[in-house]
């Protein structure tokens, strides 16, 4: 008998930053997601956010790069959260970086973590440590 | 060098204000946006478009101003 392993499939929670085009995109791609304004969850704060996915347990995806608003909260036991830094928050560009940076993360990578993640750059943020997951030739400055 | 202000948000919103212009940089339109971010009000979209045209415009004439030679 042939044991394969299964390979765990990431679900996720788009917080209401995230385009709501993007995340018809990503569901067009096979994602499980979920968007806030589905949920009824618009125009709540960051940590009923980061609360909610932990209690649906589902990786928080955000586009909003200038900000560091999950950075500062408990991510013990948290499936994680995902920013995509991308120079510009319109779907198509969102789209591209968010199928690119979510195709090179596992739900290992991003448990109890943070990940940026670009065309150019994936970090992993966890206990105050950061590991650089992937990086363009020539990227690195 | 600018001085680097706050991040303002939409009305009763966790949407920066920023992310509207990178919809008008992209050649987007602002009901591009809303599609986006469909729950935020039509007219707080316009009203926030309508107060950055009026800084724009106060701070033009105040440069303005401050070319013009005073007459003695």
């Amino acid at each position: 008998m042939t044991s394969k392993k299964k390979k765990l499939k990431l679900q996720f929670y788009a917080d209401e930053c995230f385009p709501l085009p993007s995340v018809i995109f990503l569901k067009s791609l096979g994602y499980s997601i979920r968007h806030a304004y589905e949920l009824k969850m618009v125009q709540k704060s960051d940590k009923t956010h980061f609360d909610k996915c932990k209690l649906l347990d589902r990786v928080l995806l955000t586009v909003d790069q200038r900000l560091k608003r999950y950075e500062n909260f408990n991510y013990e036991n948290h499936p994680g959260v995902i920013v995509i830094k991308c120079s510009s928050t319109v779907p198509s560009n969102v789209n591209k970086h968010a199928a690119f940076v979510l195709k090179k993360i596992t739900s290992n990578v991003v448990k109890e973590s943070i990940i940026n993640g670009s065309l150019d750059r994936i970090t992993q943020r966890k206990n105050e440590k950061v590991v650089s997951i992937y990086e363009k030739a020539g990227a690195s400055s | 060098m600018p001085k680097k202000s706050k991040v303002q948000y939409f009305p009763k919103s966790r949407i920066p204000i920023y992310f509207l212009f990178d919809y008008i940089v992209e050649g987007l339109s602002w009901a591009d946006f809303h599609s986006s971010y469909p729950w935020l009000k039509k007219e707080d979209i316009i009203q926030v478009i309508q107060e950055q045209k009026n800084s724009y415009i106060s701070n033009d004439l105040k440069e303005k101003e401050a070319q013009t030679p005073v007459l003695r």
